[in-house]
């Protein structure tokens, strides 16, 4: 286990009291505002020193009440990044990246980072002459390169705007995968977390709600309900076949094929797309004569009332999507579980993300 | 022009102002920083009644304060005496005094803008910096510092502007004696009480010159942190 932990902290009033051991990888963190998100990362980074328990990240005791150990800040090996990039904005990018370095030259492995995030443009450019995205991935380099043994990030991209936030969401598959370093990623939006995380830990008034794959996490009514953005389905697929005078590109979905529109003139192996749930329709047999060009027979595995809507999670062999239909709609189909549906989503839908 | 417009007695008091603004500017600077950072950043009991005795300077009659520092290092009072048998220091009827004075007064300008300068820096700077492995002290110096920059100018000129206006706490504890404790605002007094209000321009022209020079630094840096 990369982190192990049982701490109960208390903040003012607030009481934080949450078990859970994080694998390698990417573990989200979800919960409504005041649910200990935050004071969780927190803690956990040794800011605010819990009343009992213990913090061990990769066999290192970092806090044991029962042994009297509470590590420095400083003496953890963690990094932070936050919502806002934080630089230091008396020092340029390359002195803030250096920060938890000392004097050391740029070893490969500081070259290796100021590669994977494209930054070495910047170095010398003072913090406030970068766009948000820009800053936030110096903020993510700066953490790394001080090689935490374990990521805390509170929602990093909440404040970045669309292209940016998928460039940042493709570098932290990136450095997960080529650095190992375990993340653990704050977040409000299920999309993010669906595509990053391979475990959700669910917090709701300072404690464990659940913690499992995302997909399960998700179907929980509870939490789909208090989820405030349209739901995307996000996938990467491995492209087929490229039609350039059709400009439309193949993409390998549950055996399948799946269409996208694709304008561009590179020759990408793997496609990121979202698929907007409510961009889903739903039929009871296969239409013949309809201009979308993705019709594929579904099998619906479960079915969630949530708010005024019913979310379909729909199995297409062994590759999974979300559909959102209206109460009316559900009715009038008369759907239930295991039933076969067939899928029906226009070319355009497919948005291509990176 | 009058033959005595600028004699040494005026030139005098110009420097020992000057110097007394500039030196109680810089002695207020680790006091301010001092503790500024614990009105900033602690949380303990009694600390508003421990921050209003240290501003208590700011609105209490100056003349007051010059008195409580009289009673307090007199020859006669324990301190004092202690002081002087001690290391030889005394602050009564001497330049010391003025200084004294001047940093009494001025130096909650000092705490005040430190305090302001550490509460407005989110602490999430001092947090990224101890996980990138800086211990207290070089997070201090190298993040929170430089990021407080413009409040520790905002007070050090605001400290130096209210030290060159200082009179009530001098005159009581330095004394006004031309040549030796008379600052600016001393001998404009002694000039005006004596009717020699023909001479006194050149001390009224610095008076507002270091004035108005130190308040608008410190607002200029103020504005900028």
């Amino acid at each position: 286990m990369a982190v192990t932990f049982s701490i109960q902290a208390k903040v003012d009033d607030f009481e934080l009291k949450v078990a859970a051991q994080f694998k390698k990888g990417i573990t989200g963190v979800y919960g409504p505002s005041g649910s200990g998100k935050t004071t969780l990362l927190k803690t956990l980074a040794g800011f605010i020193e819990p009343a009992e328990g213990s913090i061990i990240v990769h066999d290192q005791v970092y806090f044991s009440s029962e042994k009297g150990i509470n590590l420095a800040l400083e003496n953890r090996r963690i990094g932070m990044v936050w919502q806002e990039a934080l630089l230091f904005p008396h020092m340029n990018v390359e002195e803030n990246i250096l920060y938890g370095r000392g004097k050391k030259c740029l070893a490969s492995f500081s070259a290796s980072v100021i590669d994977i995030f494209d930054i070495r443009s910047l170095l010398k450019r003072m913090p406030d002459n970068l766009s948000g995205g820009e800053k936030q991935r110096v903020a993510i380099a700066r953490a790394l390169l001080h090689e935490p043994d374990l990521l805390l990030m509170d929602e990093p991209v909440s404040a970045l705007d669309r292209p940016a936030r998928l460039k940042i969401l493709s570098y932290l598959q990136i450095i997960n995968q080529q650095l190992k370093i375990p993340i653990c990623y704050v977040s409000h939006s299920i999309s993010e977390l669906m595509f990053l995380c391979h475990e959700v830990l669910v917090l709701d008034s300072g404690r464990r709600l659940c913690f499992d794959v995302p997909e399960k996490v998700l179907i929980n009514e509870y939490e789909l309900s208090r989820a405030d953005e349209e739901f995307e389905n996000i996938l990467e697929l491995p492209v087929k076949i490229l039609k350039r005078d059709e400009k439309v590109a193949e993409l390998d979905f549950g055996g399948g094929v799946l269409r996208t529109t694709f304008q561009r003139n590179d020759s990408p192996q793997i496609l990121k797309i979202g698929i907007k749930a409510r961009d889903i329709l739903i039929a009871l047999d296969q239409i013949h004569g309809i201009s979308a060009r993705n019709k594929m027979p579904a099998v619906i595995e479960k079915i969630v009332q949530v708010g005024d809507l019913v979310m379909l999670h729909c199995r297409v062999n062994d590759s999974y999507l979300w559909a959102e239909i209206t109460p009316g709609s559900f009715r009038e189909l008369k759907l239930h579980t295991s039933q076969i549906v067939y899928l029906i989503i226009k070319s355009r839908s497919v948005r291509i993300l990176g | 022009m009058d033959f005595n417009l600028f004699n040494s007695d005026t030139w005098f008091a110009v420097g020992l102002s000057l110097v007394c603004g500039l030196l109680s500017a810089i002695i207020s600077v680790p006091w301010g920083v001092f503790w500024g950072w614990i009105f900033a950043r602690t949380h303990f009991k009694g600390k508003v009644i421990l921050q209003t005795l240290l501003y208590l300077p700011l609105v209490l009659p100056p003349v007051l304060t010059g008195y409580f520092l009289l009673l307090l290092l007199g020859r006669n009072a324990a301190l004092g005496k202690w002081l002087f048998e001690l290391f030889h220091l005394s602050f009564v009827l001497n330049w010391k005094g003025a200084l004294l004075a001047s940093v009494v007064v001025g130096s909650p300008f000092m705490i005040e803008a430190m305090r302001q300068a550490f509460a407005n820096i989110d602490e999430r700077y001092e947090m990224i910096s101890r996980s990138l492995g800086a211990d207290t002290w070089r997070s201090f110096f190298t993040i929170i510092m430089p990021l407080a920059r413009g409040g520790l100018i905002a007070g050090f000129f605001l400290v130096f502007a209210r030290s060159v206006g200082e009179f009530g706490a001098t005159i009581i504890l330095a004394g006004n004696i031309p040549g030796q404790t008379q600052t600016i605002p001393l001998a404009i007094f002694s000039k005006v009480y004596a009717g020699e209000e023909s001479t006194v321009w050149p001390l009224i022209v610095f008076a507002v010159i270091f004035s108005y020079a130190g308040l608008a630094i410190s607002n200029h840096y103020h504005r900028h942190n």
